[in-house]
C-alpha cells in the first residue's frame, strides 16, 4: 500500500449514528480506507450496512437526522468533514463527483437534463452560459449520447434508463474530478445497458485518469473492475484486499458466505435473514457483529469487539479466528453449508 | 494509513456539529407524549364538565340579574355576565352537555352511516362500486354550509334535524375514506376465501373486512367529532342553532357579538373554550391516527 | 392530447351534473320555506282575490318541475326574477354585493399566496430548527381554531382592545385604496390565517419529501449553492399539492365568507344570503345558493384537474 500523503482520500475511523424515533442507533463504526491515485475500490456489503452512507460521506454530507459522531476524511490536505459549507460546495461536483444509484430518480424531473448539467458547469467553471451549453453537448457526445444536441433538451423522463445514466455521468465527469464515487451505478439498468455503462466507465477511467470508490452488492461487478475490494458489515469493515486476494482467499467467514453465494443467486444479498438481522441494530452484540450468524463464532466473538489485523500484504481483516478457520481457494465447492446466513 | 491513527475517545462527539433529530409536526407530536397526555387530559376535562356540571355550576343557565348586567369577571361570576345578567360561567357549563352531545351524535351517525355504506359499495366490487363511487364524488361537491343554512332555514332548526343533515354531510365523506380503505382490503385472500365459503355479503363486510379498518373508522369518529363541533358551532353563530336562551356556546358568542366593544367576556368564554375544545380534538385526532399508522386527510372542510 | 381532453370533458360532465343536482336541492329546500311566497309579498292581511292573482302571476300553480325548469332557465339566462324584500330585479340587488365579496376574497388570496408559500418554505427547509418546530406547532393549532372565533378574538384585540382598525368592514364608506385595504384588513386576515394553516401543512409536507428526495440529494451534492437547491430543484417539485389545496381554499372561501361577513358586517353576499333566509326572500336565497354552489363545484373540479394535470405518467401521455 502506497503511504499515506499519496492517497487521494482517506477515511478514518468514520463513525455515524442515525436517528431513530427516540434514540441514536450506530450505522457506520470506525470505517478507515483509503483510496491511491487511479485506483478503482470496490465497497461491498448487503443493503442497509452503511456502505452509502459511508459513500456520502466522502462529499462531507450528511442525511437529515443523522450524525457524524467521530472520524475525519481527509482530502486534499483539509478535513471533509470539518469544512464549511462553502468549501464543501468547491468540491462536491468538481472535484469528488457522484454516480447514483438511481439516475431517474436522481435527475430533477422539472428541468431539461441539459441545463442541469450546464449548472454543475457554472456553479464551478466560471464562464458564459453559452459556453457551459457547447460543453455540455460535447461531455454529452462523450459519455456516448447519440444526438446530444437534442437530447440536452429534454426533460428526465423523456429518456431510457440507459441514456439517463449516461446524462448522470457526464454530469460526475463534468468537472474532470479526481475521485468519483459511484453508489451502484448499474442496479436500475438492464444487463446488457449495464455492461455497456461499464465498459463505458473503463474507458473515462482511462480517459481522465481517475480514482473511484464503486458501492455495490454485486461481486461480479467488482472481480470485473475493482483493484481493489472493502467488505462492510453491520456498519463496520471487516476485510480489505487486492481483487484477486480477496476472491482467492478470503478469511473473514462474511466474505466468504458472500463470495459463496455469487454462483448459487444472482443477487448476492442474504435475503431474508441477512436484513432481519440488520434492521434490529441495537440487538447486535458487543463482540463481533457478524458473531450471531457466524458458523464458526465462539463465545469470546460475542464479546470481544474485533478490528482489522493484517494477514498478508495489503490485506487486513477483523476476525480473531481467520488463523483457525481454513484458507479457501474454492470455498463455494468445499463448504457451501457453513457459509450460508443462518436465520435467527 | 493506520488503524491505530485515529484511536481517540469514540464516546466523546469530536465534531462541534449540534445534536440534531428529525422534526416537523407530526415529529414534534411524536416527540412529545406530554403534549398527547395535557390533551388527553384536556379532553377529560370537557367530558367531566359536560357530565358533572349541572350539578355544580354556581346559578342556573338562564336565571337573570344573578349579578349587574356586563359584570366583569370576579370571585361571583368567574368569567363575568352577560347583557341580562346571567353569569357566563355557569351557562359555559350548562351549555358543555349539549355542545359535546351533539357533537357526538353527529359524528357517531356520520361514521355509522358513512362506514357501513363505504363497507357495502367495497364488498360489492363492480358496477355498484363504481356507480356508488361517481355517486359520492357528486354529493361531496355539494356545499355543506349552504345547503344546512337553507334547509335549517326552511324547516326551522331542531336537534334532531342538525344532527341528521350535519351527519349525513359527514357521511359522505367517512364513507369515501371507509370505502377506499376497505379496497384494499377486499383483495386480500381471506375476503376470497370467506367468499368461496359463501358467506352472505353483510357478513364478509361486517367480520371479514371491518376490524381490517376499525383504525380507520376510529380516526374518522375522532376527525369528525372536532369538525362537528366546529360546524354545529358556525350554524348557532350564525344564528341557526338552538333558539335562546339555550346556553349553547355559538349562539353565546352571536348574543354577546352587539355589547362586544363594551363588554367582551361573553363572547370571550364561549369562544376559547370552543377553540380548546376544537384544538384538543384535532391534536388528538392527529396522535392517534399516528400510533395507528394512518395519516389524516385534512383538507379544508365546509 | 386525447387523454387530457377526455378527462376535462368527464370532469366538466360531472360538474354539470352535480351542479343540476345541487340546484335541485336548493330550490326543493326553498319550497319548503314556511308559508305561502303570495302571502309573504302581500303580507297576513291581503285579501283571497289578491293573493290569488299574484299567485298567478309567479306561477305559484303549475306543477313544480314546471317552475324549476322555468326558474333554472331564468337563472342561466340572467333573469334572475324579483327580490320579494327588495322589490327590484335580483340582479341589481346581488351583483353589487357579490363585487364586494369577491374584492375581500381577492384580498385574502392575496394575502394567502405569498404568507403560506413563504412559510410553506422556510418550515420544510429549516425543519431541524427548534423556531420551525413551534412555528409547525402553531400551524397545527390554527388548523384548528374555527374561523369565527379567530375573526371574535381579531375583532376584539385590534378593533376594540386596540383600534388600530374598524370594527365594521364598511366598504361603502372607503374613500381610497389604502382606506378600503386597512377597512378590509381585518376580515382578510381571518379568512387568510384559516386558508393558510391547510396549505402551510400541505406545502411542508410535500417540500420535505422533494427535500430528501434523491434529485435534491444529487444537486446538493453537485455543488450547487442552497439557494438554487432549493428554488430550482425543490420547489417546481413541490408546488403540486400546494396548488392543489389552493383551489380547494378557494371552495372553503364559500363557507368561511358567510361568517366572517358577519362577524365584521360586511355588505357581501354571505351575509345577504342569512338575512334573506331570515326575510323569506326567495329568489335571492335561490340566486346566491346557486352562485355559491357553483364556485364550490368548479373550485372542486379545478382542484381535480391539477391534481390530474400534476400527474407525470398522465402529462406524458398528454404530450
Amino acid at each position: 500500500m502506497s503511504s499515506p500523503a499519496e492517497s487521494v482520500v482517506e477515511v478514518d475511523e468514520l463513525t455515524v449514528d442515525f436517528w431513530e424515533r427516540d434514540h441514536w442507533v450506530n450505522v457506520v463504526n470506525k470505517v478507515s480506507f483509503s483510496i491511491e491515485p487511479g485506483e478503482t475500490l470496490g465497497l461491498v456489503g448487503e443493503s442497509g450496512c452503511g456502505k452509502s452512507t459511508t459513500a456520502f460521506s466522502l462529499f462531507g454530507y450528511r442525511r437529515p437526522g443523522s450524525r457524524v459522531r467521530s472520524g475525519a476524511i481527509r482530502f486534499d490536505g483539509r478535513d471533509l468533514l470539518r469544512l464549511k459549507e462553502r468549501e464543501l460546495r468547491s468540491i462536491r461536483g468538481a472535484r469528488i463527483c457522484l454516480v447514483p444509484q438511481n439516475p431517474a430518480g436522481s435527475l430533477t424531473p422539472s428541468m431539461r437534463v441539459g441545463t442541469q448539467l450546464v449548472e454543475t458547469l457554472k456553479a464551478h467553471r466560471a464562464s458564459t452560459w453559452r459556453k457551459a451549453e457547447k460543453r455540455a453537448v460535447e461531455l454529452f457526445a462523450q459519455v456516448g449520447l447519440p444526438e446530444p444536441g437534442e437530447i440536452a433538451e429534454r426533460y428526465p423522463y423523456e429518456l431510457s434508463g440507459g441514456q439517463q445514466q449516461r446524462v448522470v455521468m457526464a454530469m460526475a465527469l463534468a468537472c474532470s474530478p479526481s475521485l468519483l464515487v459511484l453508489d451502484e451505478p448499474t442496479t436500475a439498468l438492464d444487463v446488457t445497458t449495464q455492461a455497456r455503462i461499464l465498459k463505458l466507465l473503463f474507458r473515462l477511467q482511462g480517459e481522465h485518469g481517475m480514482s473511484m470508490l464503486y458501492v455495490t452488492h454485486n461481486l461480479g461487478v467488482v472481480a470485473q473492475i475493482c483493484d481493489r475490494v472493502a467488505v462492510m458489515y453491520a456498519g463496520e469493515l471487516v476485510e480489505i484486499a487486492p481483487t484477486v486476494e480477496l476472491f482467492e482467499n478470503p478469511r473473514h467467514p462474511y466474505t466468504r458466505g458472500l463470495i459463496a453465494a455469487v454462483p448459487r443467486i444472482s443477487a448476492p444479498t442474504g435475503g431474508d435473514a441477512t436484513l432481519r438481522g440488520l434492521l434490529r441494530r441495537e440487538e447486535l452484540p458487543d463482540g463481533c457483529r457478524f458473531a450471531p450468524r457466524c458458523a464458526y463464532a465462539q463465545t469470546d466473538c460475542f464479546t470481544n469487539p474485533q478490528s482489522l489485523a493484517p494477514v498478508a500484504k495489503d490485506h487486513r481483516v477483523a476476525c480473531w479466528l481467520w488463523k483457525s478457520i481454513p484458507g479457501a481457494r474454492r470455498v463455494a465447492a468445499e463448504e457451501p453449508a457453513q457459509a450460508t446466513p443462518v436465520p435467527r | 494509513m493506520s488503524v491505530a491513527a485515529g484511536s481517540g475517545p469514540v464516546d466523546a462527539p469530536l465534531l462541534p456539529e449540534p445534536v440534531t433529530r428529525p422534526k416537523g409536526v407530526l415529529a414534534f407530536v411524536r416527540r412529545q407524549p406530554l403534549t398527547f397526555l395535557v390533551v388527553s387530559a384536556i379532553l377529560a376535562i370537557y367530558v367531566l364538565v359536560a357530565v358533572t356540571g349541572p350539578w355544580w355550576a354556581p346559578y342556573p343557565p338562564d336565571e337573570l340579574l344573578t349579578g349587574d348586567p356586563f359584570a366583569p369577571p370576579s370571585w361571583d361570576h368567574l368569567l363575568g355576565t352577560d347583557n341580562f345578567g346571567r353569569d357566563v360561567f355557569s351557562r359555559l357549563v350548562h351549555g358543555e352537555r349539549l355542545v359535546l352531545g351533539l357533537a357526538l351524535a353527529t359524528a357517531g351517525l356520520s361514521v355509522i352511516v358513512g362506514s357501513a355504506v363505504g363497507l357495502l359499495s367495497a364488498c360489492l366490487r363492480g358496477w355498484p362500486d363504481e356507480l356508488l363511487g361517481r355517486v359520492l364524488e357528486i354529493l361531496i361537491s355539494i356545499p355543506p354550509l349552504i345547503i344546512a343554512l337553507l334547509v335549517l332555514g326552511s324547516l326551522g332548526s331542531s336537534y334532531l334535524l342538525t344532527v341528521s343533515l350535519v351527519a349525513l354531510f359527514f357521511a359522505i365523506r367517512v364513507a369515501t375514506v371507509i370505502r377506499a380503505a376497505a379496497l384494499d382490503v377486499v383483495v386480500e385472500d381471506f375476503v376470497t376465501l370467506a367468499k368461496l365459503r359463501g358467506e352472505p355479503i353483510w357478513s364478509i363486510a361486517g367480520r371479514e373486512i371491518l376490524p381490517n379498518v376499525s383504525s380507520a373508522v376510529l380516526v374518522e369518529f375522532s376527525l369528525r367529532t372536532g369538525y362537528a363541533v366546529l360546524f354545529i358551532g358556525g350554524l348557532s353563530f350564525l344564528g341557526f342553532g338552538p333558539a335562546p336562551p339555550t346556553p349553547d356556546w355559538g349562539l353565546m358568542i352571536n348574543e354577546g357579538r352587539t355589547y362586544i366593544s363594551t363588554a367582551p367576556w361573553p363572547v370571550l368564554g364561549p369562544a376559547l373554550a370552543l377553540a380548546g375544545l376544537v384544538v384538543a380534538l384535532s391534536l388528538f385526532t392527529e396522535r392517534i391516527s399516528e400510533v395507528l399508522g394512518l395519516s389524516v386527510q385534512r383538507a379544508p372542510s365546509q | 392530447m386525447r387523454y387530457a381532453l377526455r378527462l376535462v370533458v368527464s370532469r366538466l360532465g360531472l360538474a354539470v351534473i352535480t351542479l343540476l343536482a345541487v340546484s335541485l336541492v336548493i330550490f326543493w329546500t326553498v319550497e319548503l320555506l314556511p308559508g305561502d311566497p303570495a302571502t309573504r309579498i302581500l303580507g297576513q292581511d291581503a285579501t283571497p282575490e289578491r293573493v290569488k292573482v299574484l299567485r298567478e302571476e309567479l306561477n305559484l300553480d303549475e306543477p313544480a318541475l314546471e317552475r324549476y325548469t322555468d326558474w333554472l332557465g331564468g337563472m342561466i339566462r340572467g333573469d334572475w326574477g324579483d327580490s320579494i324584500v327588495a322589490e327590484r330585479p335580483v340582479t341589481d340587488y346581488v351583483l353589487p354585493r357579490l363585487e364586494n365579496t369577491l374584492i375581500l376574497a381577492a384580498y385574502a388570496l392575496a394575502l394567502y399566496i405569498p404568507l403560506s408559500l413563504t412559510l410553506g418554505i422556510v418550515t420544510a427547509v429549516f425543519r431541524e430548527s427548534r423556531f420551525t418546530v413551534w412555528l409547525s406547532a402553531a400551524v397545527l393549532v390554527g388548523t384548528a381554531v374555527p374561523e369565527f372565533v379567530v375573526g371574535i378574538l381579531l375583532l376584539l384585540t385590534f378593533a376594540v382592545t386596540l383600534p388600530w382598525f374598524p370594527p365594521l368592514a364598511d366598504i361603502d364608506q372607503a374613500q381610497s385604496l389604502p382606506d378600503l385595504l386597512h377597512m378590509l384588513f381585518l376580515p382578510a386576515v381571518t379568512l387568510t390565517l384559516a386558508m393558510t394553516a391547510y396549505a402551510v401543512r400541505m406545502m411542508q409536507s410535500s417540500l420535505v419529501s422533494v427535500l430528501e428526495s434523491d434529485y435534491v440529494r444529487m444537486a446538493t451534492l453537485k455543488g450547487l449553492s442552497r439557494r438554487r437547491v432549493i428554488l430550482r430543484h425543490a420547489l417546481p417539485n413541490a408546488l403540486g399539492p400546494a396548488l392543489r389545496v389552493t383551489v380547494l381554499n378557494i371552495a372553503w372561501l364559500i363557507g368561511g365568507v358567510v361568517l366572517v361577513e358577519v362577524i365584521f358586517t360586511f355588505p357581501g353576499i354571505g351575509q345577504l344570503l342569512i338575512d334573506s333566509i331570515r326575510n323569506l326572500d326567495t329568489p335571492v336565497i335561490e340566486a346566491i345558493a346557486l352562485i355559491f354552489a357553483a364556485v364550490y363545484i368548479l373550485a372542486n373540479l379545478g382542484a381535480d384537474l391539477v391534481a390530474a394535470g400534476l400527474n407525470p405518467r398522465l402529462r406524458a401521455r398528454a404530450r
